[in-house]
């Protein structure tokens, strides 16, 4: 029995050891929450640990406990409804538009000096870029990181996090008004 | 005819980010692009815009890992559920 226990406990081992960072990084970049992602993935290993008698070993370790993760996290969107606040709504008054739904002065787009060639080979660029990222909302960044890190086109980002079109332009629409206006009063104006 | 032609920095800026999906119909094109002729401002941020998607596709995102502490929880949480 005690033998038992430790080939258990061995495999257990193994299995967070080797695919634990690669479930995590994947919920990360999709739920934009540590410690739910955490949680997601320690409900992956017990519920693989549990169905191991029904693992046949027709696909590989790796990728049955990613199918599982991905339920777990469609599940997640299913269940998440987006509050108003954090899509926004096209008709908001913002910020960066007067009445007339032109620049209001003080957000209206200034010139940005710096040539694009150097700018993307600095490192202290991409810090502030991270600082900006940083300041949007939840839903925000889990557009950007499934567009520009899992490099996903529209349709498939709007399936994953369980969006409407409409509600997608008006995220991203908004995301990128602010994250534009952070790098001009962050980097462009300051230097 | 010209009225119709004519929308608001906050329509076309909305209109420069579904471009990049190659989303707008030929009405949507041609607002567009008289309006970039006229507003100054608009093509800052579509310059502006296309800088930003470099590189945001370029930046490496660091990739998160799970803690020691984080896995021998979860190991512990494994075995636990199988002695049950």
């Amino acid at each position: 029995m005690k033998q038992q226990e430790e080939v258990g406990e061995h495999q257990a081992t193994e299995w967070v050891n080797t695919h634990g960072d690669a479930l995590y990084a994947f919920a990360v970049t999709r739920i934009k929450d540590k410690e739910l992602s955490k949680d997601l993935v320690q409900e992956t290993f017990i519920a693989a640990w549990k169905g191991f008698k029904q693992f046949r070993g027709e696909a590989s370790v790796k990728s049955w406990l990613f199918s599982i993760l991905k339920n777990k996290i469609a599940d997640h969107f299913r269940r998440q409804k987006w509050s108003a606040t954090e899509i926004g709504d096209y008709n908001d008054q913002d910020p960066f538009f007067d009445a007339h739904e032109h620049w209001a002065k003080t957000t209206s787009p200034k010139t940005w000096e710096d040539g694009a060639d150097t700018l993307l080979e600095n490192q202290e660029f991409y810090k502030v870029l991270d600082y900006c990222q940083g300041k949007l909302n939840t839903i925000q960044r889990a557009v950007f990181s499934l567009k520009y890190v899992e490099e996903m086109g529209t349709d498939m980002i709007t399936d994953e996090l369980n969006l409407s079109q409409a509600n997608y332009w008006v995220i991203m629409h908004r995301a990128k008004l602010q994250l534009r206006a952070c790098m001009e009063s962050n980097w462009f104006i300051t230097r | 005819m010209f009225v119709k032609i004519m929308i608001t920095c906050k329509k076309a800026t909305e209109y420069i980010l579904k471009s990049e999906d190659g989303d707008l119909t030929n009405s949507q094109k041609r607002s567009l692009w008289f309006h970039l002729i006229i507003c100054r401002m608009c093509k800052r941020f579509d310059r502006q815009n296309t800088l930003l998607n470099a590189a945001l596709n370029k930046k490496v995102g660091a990739s998160s890992k799970l803690s020691d502490d984080d896995k021998n929880k979860m190991i512990r949480s494994m075995v636990e559920e199988k002695n049950d």
